[in-house]
């Protein structure tokens, strides 16, 4: 029975799962241009702003910005995508009883698949650099898979759950992400804030971010920082979690 | 074969608390936080009140009343996609809802694929779809449709394909909310022969319906609500009488008394149902 239940709730996940990806990739031919297309253009549009009109010289910026944005891109989508997730689908939620929790898990590992299917643009902006990908991406590539995941899931619960008992949240959510964006190294590096660089550390993605871009620029991973970015997601998926279970009852009657 | 019933409701009483909290939303919690507090803690719609009830294994059920009654309260309370406030619901078996139309479908998504996508939100592993996968697209019989995408289905098609999923779930108890007036003469057909075949295997059915005439025709037993209580549980025609009677009243008074709903029923819109 148990082995049944839980190969029922690997199924639900993937089912859902492949449906968004074939939904993704059907819907145009382009799909996976598009979900590339969004990081780069915005990398451009950073490395011009930065580097010629306020002309600050940065190292290797275009790689800086790579591989900042494309991690980026997975927290912010799939926080978004989060909010919105048990109201999007109330119609199932109203009727059936499969574990809602299915849905934000397949939501964050969808924009997972997205950044892996990005990682060959990144190796190439790599390369172009100079730089090589090392011995190191072996351990740190699923290490850091997981700590992110782990914290962006942990959110999504918190923010799909609260949403249905407060609608606006979801836009809250979207001004929410902008701000987060500029309060995380995605387009700065972190001694550019100098001395004011530990208050990085109240942000839970501050530690993986940077150690995605220190793997992809072949530079020493701050493991101290990441320590918090883990320390984070310890606290924040169980808190997450725990939060779903006690509001999932109420959702089919007020999605 | 137990003499166990398969669904037993004991005093269910099911409250909502106002809808309209959600809609107040974060904004309102700053700005408005006591009124906002006062309405969460009362509830104000009661959906069903101090509600008692058994359905037999293999009886074919009705529940009909009129709208806001309590009819998908009940169904949602029985596939557990709810708790009551008050009260005991015990079930024995596996439930499966048949979905409203095109709810668990994606419009994007060839027929095909929506089988295992609804299959498995309605309780199947993927390996048990790809087994009954070869019976249920022969019982939609949807040809080389199966391989377009959803949205170019006609309404009735995409019933067809629900349905199709639905009756090959091996259910023990099946919840019908209204949809089975879909499909051309011989899906139909189709479903009155499946649904005999279950009836056989001791499946039980609990529908809502507004049609009095295939209450009548297939149901054992119906249960009338009437402002979220049972007005009346009997023999399925003798609740098919009282309801139009009840229907016949409401749409001369439309104010339903000692009703604490906010929403009152709609009796003309009940009636043009009836006529349809």
């Amino acid at each position: 029975m148990i082995a049944r239940s839980l190969e029922y709730r690997i199924d639900l996940v993937t089912a859902l799962l492949s449906k968004e990806l074939r939904v993704r990739y059907k819907r145009t031919v382009l799909g996976y241009a598009w979900s590339l297309l969004n990081p780069l253009a915005m990398a451009c549009i950073y490395f011009v702003l930065v580097t010629k009109i306020f002309a600050v010289s940065i190292d290797k910026y275009p790689l800086v910005l790579v591989a900042g944005l494309f991690p980026w891109q997975w927290i912010a989508n799939s926080v978004l995508a989060s909010s919105m997730i048990f109201v999007g689908n109330a119609g199932l939620i109203r009727r059936t009883s499969f574990p809602r929790a299915v849905l934000v898990l397949s939501a964050s590992l969808n924009d997972m698949i997205h950044f892996l299917a990005s990682v060959p643009v990144i190796i190439g902006v790599m390369l172009w650099h100079g730089v090589y990908p090392d011995a190191r991406w072996l351990l740190f590539f699923p290490v850091l898979l997981l700590i992110q995941w782990a914290i962006v899931v942990g959110i999504g619960f918190v923010l799909a759950s609260c949403n249905v008992f407060l609608r606006d949240l979801e836009r809250l959510v979207a001004i929410g992400v902008t701000i987060w964006f500029y309060l995380t190294p995605v387009i700065y590096t972190r001694d550019m804030l100098g001395r004011h660089s530990d208050l990085l550390k109240l942000n839970p993605v501050t530690g993986v971010v940077l150690a995605w871009r220190s793997l992809f620029m072949g530079a020493p991973i701050d493991l101290a920082m990441l320590g918090w970015s883990v320390l984070w997601a310890i606290v924040i998926l169980p808190c997450g979690y725990f939060l779903y279970r006690k509001m999932q009852w109420r959702f089919a009657e007020l999605v | 074969m137990s003499e166990a019933p398969a669904i037993r409701f004991t005093n269910v009483t099911k409250q909502y608390a106002s809808r309209a909290l959600s809609h107040v939303g974060a904004k309102g919690l700053v700005t408005r936080f006591p009124e906002f507090v006062k309405r969460a803690k009362h509830p104000v719609f009661v959906a069903l009140r101090d509600v008692s009830f058994e359905i037999k294994r293999g009886e074919c059920f009705a529940v009909i009343g009129l709208n806001g009654a309590g009819k998908s309260t009940t169904l949602a309370l029985i596939a557990r996609v709810m708790r009551p406030t008050l009260g005991t619901i015990e079930t024995r078996g596996h439930i499966c809802p048949l979905l409203e139309l095109g709810a668990g479908f994606h419009p994007d998504l060839t027929g095909r694929e929506n089988i295992l996508l609804n299959g498995v939100l309605l309780g199947m592993t993927k390996r048990e779809v790809r087994q009954k996968s070869g019976m249920i697209l022969d019982f939609a019989g949807l040809g080389a449709f199966i391989d377009e995408p959803l949205r170019t289905y006609s309404a009735g098609m995409t019933a067809r394909l629900g349905f199709s999923v639905a009756v090959h779930l091996d259910p023990d108890i099946l919840l019908i909310d209204e949809i089975l007036a879909v499909g051309d003469v011989t899906f139909q057909a189709k479903c009155i022969d499946r649904i005999g075949e279950f009836r056989r295997r001791g499946v039980t059915f609990v529908i809502v319906s507004h049609d009095t005439q295939m209450v009548r025709t297939s149901c054992d037993r119906a249960m009338l609500l009437y402002g979220g209580s049972v007005h009346m549980n009997d023999e399925a025609n003798k609740v098919a009488d009282e309801y139009l009677r009840l229907v016949g009243a409401a749409a001369v008074v439309p104010q339903v008394p000692g009703g604490s709903r906010q929403t009152e029923p709609k009796p003309a819109a009940e009636v043009a149902t009836l006529q349809a």
